[in-house]
């Protein structure tokens, strides 16, 4: 057994090679045995570097840890952390180790790969803990070793340092159980000999105070306030599996394959999540598997952008999990699952599921307005540049690459009805950089004072394809079905992404995020709606499409409203080449669009709880028997659901800001103004009266919509005799009664029985009030090519006012 | 008159393009290969109580400085009551710069209908558009099939003209020129079709 477990190190070493550079042990102060079984240590360790390599001379590099620390905490370099271990051997149960772990750092000064060592680090990285661990070893016959652990951690802490910035989390606590872990050397067959892990069960639970980016602690609440919020999770796994072997995607590496599962017998909410600022949202009863095959861990070299780096890349990851309850701010959103299937496919090109990640900062002090690409978004650029001129070559930092290829089914139930979104495919690559930064750097001029810190994001060159069958209510038999349009998202998108973000922790009240940023979005194709027109899909597209938004000041918090995102200050430009009906690139145009908005202080919320319609639709009544004696049919949406409540302040125009619409045709090669436009111009929201005569003419009320998604039955009548695209045959006028969730599973019933109706089709519902004080529109104009900047007004004023418009809109497939 | 009103409406919404009306059956329908597209049930429900313009706002205006009214703007119980003036919606559309306002005014009451379908759509030579359908194959139309009811329920709105844009603005008058109320229901049948024409 003993020659066993040596054989097991022998192959981990074997995979590459691992050497210490510079170790200088400072001290094992004292270790004192007492009766032979218990040992003190105070550890003050120093290791100037530490090298993994699987450079075998063609491919592969170094990973190098450096100036890597063990102490205590209140100088990790001169003081030495104290630990306390009591050892046992038990005849029949094995080595047991009990420890004790008081005030420990563990510090990495910095970390670097290939040719950037020396010059470049993902930054330093600081650990500090204390707790206990009892570790229980023994023999698992016939081969390999049995573990059992449990590990109890408080008073923990994480820092990343970038550029003098921090990143921290702090009160961390972290309990784990680890039961019955068998490790052994399995043939799998080929040649191939695995160190597998199979883990019969594995709990833990954790907790953080706060979060945020700071060199100073994390403020939760009151002024300077820079705290996320604090989290709390609970998770038990089982029947858990991994095989490690040597090997990379390229020579020498590491090479795994795993089977994770979520323990689905766990009393009360189960696995949970739970993020609480104000107030909290809580994901429970969490289950599913997740399989990975082929993960490959190497050093790569020479990346057109990143240089030398980390390499991981994956031939399949297969998913499917489910959040039993979603709940914000106490109240029930419903459930949501997801089965996923992450594996390389060919579109227009190969795309393989990968993440390269690299020390500093990519595109550092690049100069963005001379790139061929910018050349119609010379703003932006020069909003780019700024961005990261604010670092250099040198500077601390993790620049990643990642390439795609997923798909997926996502299906949200509440009140046991189900949508899905049906036959999604995601498929892309791009590049973003992480660092941190002062607030002195900031693309915001009004942060430059706040003296904290803030988390950089770029986000360069970043191609993302999208599409989706369509949605399905009912379960993955039901026919697909439009009215995503409804719900404001496109079901078929194609952009290319550059964006430089940053996020600060607080938000408006207390904890949250606070978020500057501006993003283009260039090249890109939406569909608005699309239908399958036997191999090809044909339907309304934005083509030859940009998307130019830039938003400061923007707050996210949780409170007993739900989640509050309050929009600060919002300026956006959609620029249409064409807007096609038919195919995506080839349709017939109907010319150019272009759309502006301007908005300050707009708010959007997110909460728990639909609608709760109770109501009579196409009728009159108080229930469902005076409601269908009117002929009508009564709603009943039941208690969760989705509502999105929202507020848009549009402001009056302000030199290239505004709220415009320009729709432009007749033009010379499609070219932007060579032809005829129809200007909507400067719209902007009043509070209803006079400026400075008869009131405070503010402007603060904006347009309000507040819009709550449910699944409920509802009536469908049949338009026309005869047989449907399902094969079913009916008179107009009659009713879809369903026999089950299926495309073809129902029937056309003239009068339905009351049990009958209860078998209504379930439908889509989205309910919506809609609120105006009011809406200007300054005017509407005619612009010539030949006299641009001189257009005609058409109409001199348009003004709505004092509207409050409730709807109710059921969707359901065209059978 | 109603239907005249409602359908220079749907013209308005329509006039970016061109459409055309035209019959199709459930068996055409199952003929196209694609079954995306929407089946629509609901209903709009216009200042079923009025709008957001309270008659405690700041600047809503007496409109005539007389008698018991105290509020140009308020809920539909204050004006049954007969303390405010008007409780609906407004749109009002200033034509020439000089000159005043027309408005589609006190908008209020609810419109419901069931089986209004979308979708986009592929034209075939096999589709009947009178002969169109032979220079339209292959073209894309956005799909609007008219609902099978369409129920009107205390639907109405005033024509009017004014000096001013707003109700609440300083010597504001106005003229009704004429009022609709809806009451009952429409039976639509066929497809509007939208769809682009011309040097885009």
């Amino acid at each position: 057994m003993k020659r066993n477990y040596v054989f097991s190190l022998a192959l981990l070493s074997s995979i590459s090679h691992a050497e210490l550079v510079g170790m200088d042990e400072t001290s094992l102060d004292s270790i004192d045995a007492q009766s032979g079984i218990g040992i003190n240590i105070d550890a003050l360790i120093h290791a100037g570097s530490i090298t993994y390599s699987d450079d075998n001379g063609t491919s592969g590099g170094d990973l190098v840890l450096s100036d890597v620390r063990v102490g205590d905490q209140s100088d990790v370099a001169n003081v030495a952390a104290h630990t306390e271990h009591q050892i046992d051997i038990d005849g029949n149960d094995g080595l047991f180790i009990f420890s004790r772990f008081e005030n420990t750092r563990v510090q990495v000064g910095g970390i670097s790969v290939g040719n950037h060592v020396g010059s470049r680090s993902f930054g330093q990285f600081i650990y500090d803990f204390e707790g206990t661990n009892q570790l229980n070893i023994n023999g698992a016959g016939p081969n390999g070793y049995l573990y059992n652990n449990t590990l109890n951690i408080t008073d923990a802490g994480f820092q990343w340092k970038t550029n003098g910035q921090t990143f921290r989390i702090e009160g961390m606590t972290y309990n784990s159980v680890l039961t019955d872990m068998k490790l052994e050397e399995t043939d799998i067959g080929g040649g191939k000999v695995v160190v597998q892990l199979d883990i019969a069960g594995f709990q833990y639970d954790s907790t953080i105070a706060s979060m945020c980016f700071s060199n100073a602690a994390c403020i939760a609440s009151g002024v300077g306030a820079n705290s996320f919020g604090s989290f709390a999770n609970n998770y038990s796994f089982v029947n858990n599996q991994i095989q490690i072997q040597g090997g990379g995607r390229e020579g020498p590496g590491l090479n795994a394959n795993m089977h994770i599962e979520f323990d689905t017998t766990v009393a009360g909410d189960g696995n949970f999540v739970t993020y609480t600022d104000d107030a909290s949202v809580k994901f429970s009863q969490i289950t599913g598997s997740l399989d990975v095959t082929n993960f490959t861990f190497d050093i790569g070299l020479a990346e057109t952008h990143l240089g030398d780096h980390i390499a991981m890349q994956w031939d399949q990851v297969t998913g499917d999990f489910t959040i039993g309850n979603a709940s914000i701010a106490g109240n029930s959103v419903g459930s949501f699952s997801v089965q996923f299937d992450y594996q390389d496919a060919t579109h227009d090109r190969l795309y393989q599921n990968k993440l390269l990640l690299a020390p500093g900062v990519a595109f550092a002090a690049q100069d963005f307005t001379v790139a061929t690409e910018f050349v119609e978004h010379a703003s932006f650029a020069a909003d780019l540049t700024n961005f990261y001129s604010k670092v250099s070559n040198t500077s601390e930092g993790i620049s990643a690459f990642t390439e795609w290829n997923m798909t997926a089914d996502f299906t949200y139930t509440e009140d046991t009805h189900s949508i899905m979104v049906d036959d999604y495919l995601t498929y892309g690559s791009g590049y973003v950089t992480l660092d941190l930064r002062a607030d002195a750097d900031s693309i915001d001029a009004s942060n430059t004072g706040l003296g904290g810190s803030f988390l950089a994001i770029g986000v360069r060159d970043y191609k993302v394809n999208y599409s989706m069958a369509g949605l399905k209510v009912g379960d993955n038999t039901s026919q697909v079905q439009n009215g995503y349009e409804f719900l404001g998202f496109s079901p078929e998108a194609s952009f290319t992404m550059d964006a430089a973000v940053e996020i600060r922790g607080g938000g408006a009240v207390d904890s949250g995020l606070t978020l500057d940023g501006d993003v283009l979005l260039r090249d890109a194709n939406f569909a608005v709606t699309k239908s399958d027109a036997g191999g090809k899909n044909v339907g309304i597209y934005l083509d030859n499409a940009s998307y130019e938004f830039h938003f400061r000041d923007v707050t996210l918090d949780v409170d007993n409203g739900g989640i509050k995102l309050v929009l600060g200050e919002l300026w956006s430009e959609l620029e249409v080449g064409d807007v096609r009906f038919g195919e995506s690139t080839t349709g017939a145009s109907m010319g150019r669009l272009a759309v502006k908005q301007y908005q300050q202080g707009s708010e959007l919320t997110i909460n728990g709880g639909g609608s709760a319609t109770q109501k009579c639709m196409s009728g009159n009544g108080i229930d469902a028997t005076s409601c269908e004696a009117d002929g009508g049919y009564w709603l009943d949406t039941g208690t969760e659901g989705l509502t999105l409540a929202s507020k848009q302040i549009l402001l009056q125009e302000n030199g290239d800001k505004e709220n415009s619409v320009t729709w432009e045709t007749n033009r010379t090669s499609g070219q932007k103004d060579t032809g005829t436009a129809m200007i909507i111009n400067n719209i902007y929201t009043r509070d209803g009266y006079t400026d400075g005569i008869n009131g405070d003419g503010g402007n603060t009320f904006g347009v309000q919509s507040t819009t709550s998604v449910d699944v409920a039955r509802s009536r469908v009548i049949k338009k026309e005799t005869g047989t449907d695209s399902n094969g079913i045959t009916g008179n107009a006028g009659d009713e879809v009664i369903t026999t089950g969730k299926g495309a073809a599973e129902y029937s056309y019933v003239a009068s339905p029985t009351a049990l009958e109706k209860a078998n209504r089709p379930e439908t889509l519902v989205i309910s919506n009030n809609l609120q105006i004080k009011e809406l200007n529109i300054d005017s509407v104009q005619m612009q010539h090519h030949n006299a641009l900047g001189s257009p005609s007004t058409l109409i001199n004023g348009i003004k709505f006012q004092n509207l409050n418009l409730n709807s109710t809109l059921s969707v359901s497939p065209i059978r | 008159m109603s239907f005249k009103y409602l359908v220079s409406t749907f013209c308005i919404l329509t006039s970016v393009s061109s459409f055309s009306l035209e019959q199709i059956g459930d068996e055409e329908l199952s003929s196209v290969s694609g079954q995306n597209g929407v089946y629509l049930s609901g209903e709009l429900d216009f200042n079923a109580d009025g709008g957001p313009l309270a008659s405690s706002d700041i600047g809503n205006t007496d409109p005539d400085d007389t008698g018991a009214m105290l509020a140009t703007w308020g809920s539909c119980a204050e004006k049954a009551a007969g303390d405010v003036a008007r409780c609906g919606a407004r749109m009002a559309v200033e034509l020439n710069d000089s000159s005043g306002w027309v408005a589609y005014d006190e908008i209020k009451g609810k419109i419901s209908f069931e089986g209004l379908t979308l979708r986009s759509r592929e034209i075939t030579a096999t589709d009947d558009f009178g002969g169109d359908e032979i220079a339209a194959a292959g073209m894309t139309v956005l799909e609007i099939g008219m609902p099978e009811k369409l129920e009107f329920e205390n639907f109405s709105y005033d024509i009017t003209t004014s000096n001013h844009g707003r109700p609440t603005d300083t010597d504001y008058s106005q003229q009704t020129r004429y009022g609709i109320d809806f009451n009952g229901s429409v039976q639509l049948e066929g497809n509007l079709l939208v769809f682009p024409t011309g040097n885009p």
